[in-house]
């Protein structure tokens, strides 16, 4: 049984739609980037990366860090590292056991250098293990 | 005597310092959402806050791109073509918060009235609002709502999408503040 024109052009034209519907509902909600899907730009101690902060703050804006240093102190939220890194914690990692004066590694995205406060903030934090 | 003398102005050193109070991880909001319209609004639950308690001073900073969206796309929009957050990565306020006293808050909200500098966009105004204080056990709780526009800092919002962003942007304020120590 062969299908006519019109019947034709009508059920193209409404695959048509359907896949062009379903590609931009896909580009309007899509996800969150993890900061997993992005390139790590340092990766090192927490003393080294304090140096070059120092050197250029600007340039370390908004970028993916693996650092490994000493938890100064905590709060409910995250903890300092080093006496002037604030990470503040993955949602995932929220309850997460640390101690002051232990030494962790981590991985966030650092948001920028805090003026008020005198020092770098992260968030998004993770504990890594390597 | 002298000696007596040097551990009063130590003691008394300890007290002036000691009157602080912070959080690193304040909630700011805002939205700017018109009825019928996908909503635009955002949080930032890392905002970084200051009260001197001696002199009611009050200072806030936020990174931009801690705004987090429900929609990626949305955020990428707000950071590229509004808020230039490369360039303009902090937003910061510095005011003061008239009649402070902090012998006088309670655990039910008093209102107080803040004045302070907006700067967004390396472009800075004057804001005034009242803001809600009340103490929580060590905690002092900070809570208050204002408007600002986007021309007030020269965000262009193109003809395109001028119907689904608001005219006025109403932003909300929830810190807890801990002592500084």
């Amino acid at each position: 049984m062969s299908l006519s024109k019109k019947y034709k052009v009508v059920l193209i034209t409404i695959a048509i739609i359907a896949v062009c519907g379903y590609y931009s509902y896909q580009y309007i909600y899509q996800k969150h980037k993890s900061i997993d899907d992005l390139e790590v730009a340092f990766s090192g101690t927490a003393a080294v990366f304090l140096d070059k902060i120092k050197q250029d703050a600007i340039k370390w804006q908004n970028v993916i860090v693996e650092l490994e240093g000493i938890v100064s102190s905590i709060d409910d939220k995250g903890f300092v590292c080093n006496e002037n890194i604030y990470c503040q914690w993955d949602v995932n990692f929220l309850n997460s056991e640390i101690k002051t004066g232990q030494i962790i590694k981590i991985k966030g995205r650092m948001m920028g250098y805090d003026d008020l406060l005198e020092e770098i903030k992260i968030d998004q934090t993770k504990i890594i293990n390597k | 005597m002298k000696k007596i003398f040097i551990l009063i102005m130590f003691f008394c050193s300890i007290l002036v310092s000691a009157q602080k109070y912070y959080t690193k991880t304040g909630v700011t909001e805002f939205k700017a959402s018109v009825e019928a319209f996908e909503s635009v609004e955002a949080k930032n639950k890392s905002t970084t806050a200051i009260l001197n308690t001696n002199t009611g001073e009050f200072a806030a900073l936020l990174f931009i791109k801690s705004f987090h969206f429900d929609i990626a796309l949305m955020q990428e929009h707000f950071n590229e073509n509004y808020m230039d957050s490369d360039q303009f990565s902090k937003a910061t306020f510095k005011g003061e918060i008239a009649a402070f006293n902090l012998d006088e808050l309670t655990k039910s909200d008093k209102n107080f009235t803040l004045k302070g500098i907006l700067t967004v966009r390396g472009i800075s105004k004057e804001v005034e609002t009242i803001v809600r204080l009340k103490r929580i056990g060590s905690k002092i709780v900070l809570d208050s709502e204002f408007n600002v526009s986007p021309q007030d800092f020269n965000i262009e919002i193109p003809s395109i999408v001028r119907k689904k962003i608001a005219e006025s942007i109403h932003l909300t304020l929830s810190y807890e503040l801990v002592e500084k120590i």
